[in-house]
């Protein structure tokens, strides 16, 4: 509409060719700084991570000489990449499917009519989700302590042994990262899930009721097949978060996900390869296979969303 | 205790009279005893050495002997578990820079009066520092050059060490009175002066590596697979020389 107005009012010398080039130009002028942008913070830096890939590439060397596809195939036959794609597949799902239903506990209480308060506790399940990230595992950390914290303080009267979470036990370790991804995600999925509750319409409620539906079946059979895209939806943002655990980890462990690698996760990896034994190119490598990964589970995503819809 | 197996030794006796560790972890002995030596992971031409490097390989045994012993409480310094040692008494002994003494200070307050300050078992050690550096695209190279040699003279060293108790880098200052005599209540006036000018005097200096760091992480992972999951010592090190080598 804007574009036409102006046009209108420009001096009649002007040719019309012109002036529809510049019509046709104007919508992209908008949109430009986004793709201006996001190609030079986006595009390059994953074009280039791929050129990098195909080299023995270090900094602050100025000769990086090609090696072809070498570093996928030491990537294939590295036992510490799979143990990272184990190590992040685990938390993952240690942390998205518990998280799945305490967010809809939540949702569920939270969406009951006569739930006083209600914005307080909506406002209190967002908090977590804005605390840094640093604090959370840094304070998780002291909380999950061997010796000193109220965990350890809890064993200590129960005279259970002592556990070392950040030791070198996976079980414990991976628990303990979950539990924190728990603790941020679970509110802010919550309030999505809280959403789209409120956005199924009260006749179905009301027809179940007058079909004498109790309140699980009601559950099960209204709520959740109504809302089934956006549990869909935060499963794929989960998936895009989880694959990219790195802070939790690193904090709570050591650079190398602890002394037996038991919570070195894929982002973790790329980073030790990269920063800590300067190999950018067989980073870039790591990096190129996570992309893939990515990418493979968003296809699976793609093809449930479309059972669903067409079921 | 001028030497580690003497260290150990008395470890071991605090421990079973106590039930409490004597330092805060195997980690931090290993790293401290591998500085001691005139090398460590790679030689003066940068061939990787550790394998067979005495330095590491007695810095390795030492580490574990205390890490089997138990004497060690697997407290990473600067967690907040070491923290809580700290200030409750949990641990013994702790193989400290000089500038540790103040985090120690600032972390337990309530302890004062009640640490002391010896030379370390093996005497002085060094695990790098810091360095200031002038990027090529500096605007202003020659000032900058012109400041830092001001900052680092010994006139400013010393107005730095009386302010903060930092210790010195420089030789020149190490005769001076005011570090010599140094001493502190809350570390019972111990001569932290004249402990910490001994150390870096005896100490010898050892080629370093681009890879140190990581090199250091992975046998630091060994000890600590020993001192916190029981995993065989000879096991520990097979694993941690495939890291190592997988690094380098």
């Amino acid at each position: 509409m804007t574009g036409i107005t102006v046009g209108s009012l420009r001096p009649l010398s002007r040719s019309r060719g012109k002036e529809s080039r510049r019509e046709r130009l104007t919508p992209y002028l908008y949109i430009a700084p986004f793709f201006l942008i996001f190609a030079i913070f986006g595009l390059f830096p994953l074009v280039f991570t791929g050129v990098v890939s195909l080299f023995n590439w270090a900094p602050l060397q100025t000769t990086h000489p090609f090696v072809g596809l070498q570093n996928y195939r030491t990537m294939l036959g590295d036992p510490l990449f799979w143990k990272a794609i184990r190590n992040t597949f685990t938390i993952f799902l240690a942390s998205t499917i518990p998280g799945i239903a305490i967010s809809m506990l939540l949702a569920v209480v939270l969406s009951n009519r006569s739930l006083r308060a209600k914005n307080f506790w909506r406002m209190v399940l967002l908090v977590p989700n804005v605390t840094p990230v640093v604090t959370v595992t840094l304070v998780f950390g002291s909380i999950f302590g061997q010796q000193y914290g109220p965990i350890a303080s809890v064993l200590q009267l129960l005279h259970l042994p002592s556990i070392d979470w950040s030791g070198g036990n996976a079980v414990a370790a991976q628990f303990v990262i979950a539990v924190m991804i728990l603790w941020r995600w679970s509110g802010y999925n919550a309030l999505i899930y809280l959403a789209a509750i409120q956005a199924v319409p009260d006749s179905l409620y009301e027809s179940a009721e007058l079909d004498g539906a109790g309140r699980w079946r009601t559950f099960s059979s209204v709520t959740l097949p109504m809302i089934r895209p956006t549990i869909l939806f935060s499963v794929v943002t989960s998936t895009i978060g989880g694959l990219q655990i790195f802070t939790e980890p690193l904090l709570f462990t050591t650079p190398q996900g602890g002394a037996n690698n038991q919570a070195l996760t894929l982002t973790l990896l790329i980073y030790g390869q990269a920063f800590n034994s300067f190999k950018f190119g067989y980073a870039s490598a790591i990096a190129v296979a996570l992309l893939g990964v990515v990418l493979v589970l968003a296809a699976v995503n793609f093809g449930i969303a479309r059972l669903i819809r067409s079921a | 205790m001028a030497t580690w197996p003497e260290y150990i030794a008395t470890g071991q006796k605090y421990t079973a009279a106590t039930g409490k560790p004597f330092l805060d972890s195997a980690t931090q002995l290993f790293q401290d005893a591998s500085d001691q030596g005139a090398s460590k992971y790679v030689s003066a031409k940068g061939k990787y050495i550790y394998e067979n490097n005495p330095v590491i390989k007695n810095a390795w045994s030492y580490a574990t002997q205390a890490a089997t012993d138990k004497i060690t409480g697997g407290l990473a310094p600067d967690s907040p578990q070491w923290y809580s040692a700290l200030a409750n008494g949990g641990v013994a002994t702790v193989l400290a820079p000089s500038w540790m003494l103040g985090q120690i200070e600032s972390a337990a307050p309530k302890t004062k009066g009640l640490w002391s300050v010896a030379t370390m078992p093996g005497g002085g050690g060094n695990n790098g520092g810091s360095f200031l550096a002038i990027p090529k695209s500096s605007p202003n190279a020659a000032a900058a050059y012109k400041f830092i040699t001001w900052l680092e003279a010994p006139a400013q060293q010393l107005a730095a060490f009386k302010a903060t108790a930092d210790f010195p880098a420089i030789p020149s200052l190490y005769s001076n009175a005011a570090v010599q005599n140094y001493t502190a209540p809350f570390f019972s006036n111990a001569s932290i002066g004249k402990v910490y000018v001994d150390s870096v005097e005896k100490y010898t200096e050892h080629p370093v590596g681009a890879k140190d760091r990581i090199l250091e992480q992975e046998f630091q992972n060994g000890v600590g697979r020993v001192e916190k999951n029981g995993q065989s010592v000879s096991s520990s090190w097979a694993q941690t020389l495939a890291a190592a080598k997988r690094d380098q």
